[in-house]
């Protein structure tokens, strides 16, 4: 495939004259890839802080009436690692996957916006520093990732913490909606000839429902934010019930953005994993259109499931009905999306690569959230382990079982793409192994202590209701797990300078971003390719059976 | 490859039909909270049926992902297998079988939602308000408790939730579910004890500093042991208290007790529990302290380090003064 891409042109050699070396180049750059690896890294960098936040919070429960933290700290700690893992990890992590690989897979030579991208990025640091920034002002906001209101009205939250969370999400939301509009713009005007819509990589149709997603969605985040801050800080009444504003108002405008924001987090999830699975497989997906039309109907579904959040909100019995046949409705498109990955496996010649294991371990553990989350949806059950334990198991699941495993087999399989290094395998299936023991250890306790009623975001519990070893169990599993982020950045540090070479396409893959060179150029590929099919590269190896003979069977 | 979808029927068939009734009276046990009232083993037998289908779904797929690299697990050499685009029959199918499913699960919903949400005519109305970090109980003949709920066995409790700052949420697992507390807002709850005994419940939304420490006690009493506990509570304190606990009462009017807290004829604040039986009560800081003379004392000498950020401020009493404020206080019964 090198074809595709010469040795230095005189162009470039020219433009590396006057175009800065070193950390300032990274400052300034416009390419897609860099700025996917700067998403990336600052993604990693908040693991980090997020993780030595769950691994506080899990030194504070360890046993009943511990003192590690006081219940200002865990209030803090518990609020900063909610915001950081979902705002400044999983989605800026996905982003910079998506970052990196929607051009290189449609064939383009950048996003169509390469400036309005690097402003995106560096929205998300600004953002970091907004919330972090808020330790050093006295305190970091302590009324949850989901801030229900009056908690965080200037009668209950009069320092400037919650002011901070405010302005970090609005910043964040402004850097991923201009993102989603590039993505959108990327993705209708810039692919490469033959390159229709029914041939895009099953990625690149995930980004595309993710991002029509963050449009709709996050708007909501920022107007809810915008309320608050009124109320805070120009006394107004949006949630001040003793002046007729309305708490509730919160929470509906709040999950209106709160729920497609799940599938924000998931959905390119699903895309890491359609690509990975047939790759080892050896084989097609699946029932391609089932795969993108099934993303396409969770996508759809996802804006009228947001108040299952709200049954014990007190809502009348027919609105709670109707959202749980929706939240339930939305099993059907995601179980097809299982059906599809294992069928695809089914058959193959499997090659269990480390990508590929944490493909499976993806498959099983976002399985089990998706389940804990069927019984959500139904109402009463709700009723019983809504706001427990039970629910900090089902989406941690959902998140880490489930977003956090399909990132990790990403990273395996394009950190070769984007480093020209492969990772160490040996270490892979450590980390892979740890994590998936450390993990279960952690949260499958949760589901357990939430049913026998521990309630969520407690500081502590009293001894003697039998709570004490499932949570012995998760403080375990969260320090094994720590080991286990650990191997990971190990190998990944190590990787970088000591991996094997890569060369073009080391797993024998068959989207686009293979064709180029390992790191690949600045301008992507020499020649833009023309595309036959949904799998060019198994049509330029198997010219006597190409793929597009075989679009029309799904 | 094609998939017969007679196998897969059968798959998920078989495993429903012979386990599902025996699984969940095998696993009932397992609910680790016994469920002690109409209402929560009705959402106990829907969390089983819904687990029992979850489970065999999640073994389904488990088996086969460990069939699948187990059996198909590329062998040195192996080519490429012939690609296999997919199969529209088996699509729907995999639709449709859950589809079915969840519509039956469904309508075992409507059962139980309709079964939990009727309000009985004779049910007994309790105006239940949330405070940071405690409960406040409003019974009929101005009746006003804190943190500690009785209820008569045998008559339904109708809960009229409410809250006097932030959103609170009632919750006891073992009577039935939980139902949110929002300012500017009533919602309605019920219960009904089946037996008499304590039963734990908490605050399940968080709700600021000492959401851990905002927990409750129901306690279910036979219907004449209640009668009595509200007759008891409906009096003042008893006649001898002002004699006895002349120092205490000097502390309390001198650090404006009364300002938040009410001991009936003494003082009516309304920011703060109700002391006037507060000896009466078996637990004090809304559960996290047992109520004993000498747990009282170190409440009064230093509630900051016990719960902190409560509102009760410390009034720096000596030792001295802390135990002649708790000897009135449990004398308060």
């Amino acid at each position: 495939m090198s074809a595709l891409t010469p040795a230095l042109s005189q162009g470039e050699r020219e433009l590396s004259v006057v175009w800065p070396r070193g950390l300032l180049s990274w400052v300034m750059t416009v390419d897609h890839k860099r700025i996917g690896i700067m998403y990336i890294a600052t993604s990693i960098f908040f693991f980090a802080v997020g993780g030595i936040e769950s691994l506080l919070m899990r030194s504070q429960l360890a046993v009943p009436q511990n003192d590690v933290l006081g219940p200002e700290a865990y209030n803090q700690v518990f609020t900063l690692h909610g915001v950081t893992m979902i705002f400044f990890v999983v989605m800026p992590w996905l982003f910079g996957f998506a970052n990196f690989l929607l051009p290189l897979m449609i064939g383009a030579r950048d996003v169509a916006y390469p400036r309005l991208n690097a402003f995106s990025y560096w929205m998300l640091p600004t953002a970091g520093v907004f919330l972090y920034y808020s330790l050093l002002g006295g305190g970091a906001p302590d009324a949850g990732w989901y801030a229900y209101a009056p908690l965080t009205e200037h009668a209950f939250a009069a320092d400037n913490a919650i002011n901070y969370y405010a302005l970090a999400l609005i910043l964040s939301g402004i850097g991923t909606i201009a993102t989603s509009i590039n993505f959108l713009v990327t993705v209708i005007y810039h692919r490469a000839p033959g390159m229709t819509y029914n041939r895009m990589p099953v990625f690149v149709w995930m980004m595309v429902v993710t991002s029509v997603l963050s449009l709709l969605a996050l708007p909501a985040l920022t107007g809810n934010l915008l309320m608050l801050l009124v109320d805070r800080l120009l006394n107004g009444h949006f949630f001040d019930p003793a002046a007729g504003g309305a708490p509730i108002m919160w929470q509906h405008i709040f999950w209106i953005f709160g729920h497609p924001e799940v599938y924000i987090m998931a959905l390119p999830a699903f895309g890491f994993i359609s690509e990975i699975v047939p790759v080892f497989s050896r084989k097609p997906i699946f029932g391609y259109s089932f795969i993108v039309g099934s993303g396409i109907a969770i996508g759809f579904l996802s804006f009228g499931v947001w108040a299952h959040h709200m049954f014990t909100a007190g809502m009348p019995p027919v609105a709670d009905l109707v959202f749980s046949a929706s939240s339930m409705a939305i099993a059907i498109p995601t179980g097809v999306k299982i059906f599809t990955w294992v069928a695809t496996a089914w058959g193959g010649a499997i090659r269990f690569h480390t990508p590929m294991l944490f493909a499976f371990g993806f498959i099983a553990m976002f399985l089990i959230g998706g389940l804990s989350g069927v019984t959500l949806a139904v109402v009463p059950i709700d009723w019983q382990v809504n706001g427990s334990y039970y629910m900090v198991a089902h989406f941690h699941y959902v998140l880490f079982g489930g977003t956090a495993f399909a990132i990790f087999a990403a990273w395996y399989y394009w950190f070769p793409k984007m480093s020209g290094r492969m990772m160490h395998e040996g270490l892979g299936k450590l980390h892979f192994w740890t994590m998936l023991v450390g993990f279960n250890l952690t949260f499958f306790p949760m589901h357990l202590l939430g049913i026998e009623g521990m309630p969520r975001r407690v500081y502590t519990y009293p001894a003697g209701l039998g709570w004490g070893a499932p949570n012995v169990l998760a403080t375990v599993g969260a320090f094994i797990m720590g080991v286990s982020v650990l191997v990971f950045l190990a190998n990944m540090f190590r990787s970088m300078r000591l991996g094997t070479p890569a060369g073009d396409n080391p797993w024998e893959a068959w989207t686009l971003e293979w064709a180029t060179a390992s790191p690949p150029p600045a301008y992507n590929f020499a020649v833009i390719p023309t595309v036959t099919s949904r799998r060019p590269l198994w049509d330029v190896a198997h010219p006597e059976d190409p793929d597009w003979r075989h679009e029309h069977e799904l | 490859m094609a998939l017969r979808f007679g196998r897969w029927l059968a798959f998920f068939l078989a495993p429903i039909a012979f386990g599902l009734w025996p699984m969940s009276a095998w696993a009932a046990p397992f609910w680790p909270v016994s469920a002690l009232t109409t209402q929560a083993r009705s959402i106990q037998w829907l969390f089983w049926l819904v687990m029992t289908i979850a489970m065999v779904l999640l073994f389904g797929v488990l088996a086969a992902l460990l069939f699948v690299a187990v059996r198909f697990r590329a062998r040195p050499g192996q080519p490429d297998p012939r690609p296999n685009y997919g199969n529209v029959r088996v699509e729907l199918w995999w639709t449709v079988i859950p589809f079915a499913t969840l519509v039956a699960v469904f309508g075992f919903m409507l059962r139980t939602v309709n079964d939990d949400t009727s309000i009985a005519s004779n049910a007994l109305p309790v105006t239940l308000v949330g405070h940071q970090w405690w409960w406040e109980f409003r019974y009929p003949q101005s009746v006003v408790a804190a943190n500690e709920l009785h209820v008569p066995v045998g008559r339904q409790v109708r809960l009229d939730l409410q809250s006097a700052d932030v959103v609170h949420n009632f919750w006891v697992p073992q009577l039935a579910g939980k139902e949110e507390m929002v300012p500017g807002q009533s919602n309605v709850w019920t219960f009904t004890a089946e037996q008499p005994g304590r039963y734990d419940g908490a605050c399940s939304e968080y709700c600021g500093t000492q959401h851990g420490w905002m927990r409750l006690t129901v306690i279910a009493d036979a219907p004449q042991d209640f009668d009595t506990w509200l007759a008891a509570q409906a009096q003042p304190p008893a006649s001898g208290i002002a004699a006895a606990h002349q120092p205490a009462l000097q502390l309390y009017a001198s650090n404006a007790c009364g300002g938040c807290h009410t001991i009936q004829g003494i003082s009516d604040g309304k920011v703060a529990p109700d002391l006037t039986h507060i000896g009466s009560r078996t637990t004090i800081a809304a559960g996290e302290l047992a109520n004993t003379p000498d747990n009282m004392a170190r409440w009064m000498a230093d509630p900051q380090t016990i719960k902190p950020g409560s509102f009760m401020p410390n009034f720096h009493f000596t030792q001295e003064q802390a135990r002649e404020m708790a000897a009135l206080l449990e004398d308060l019964k």
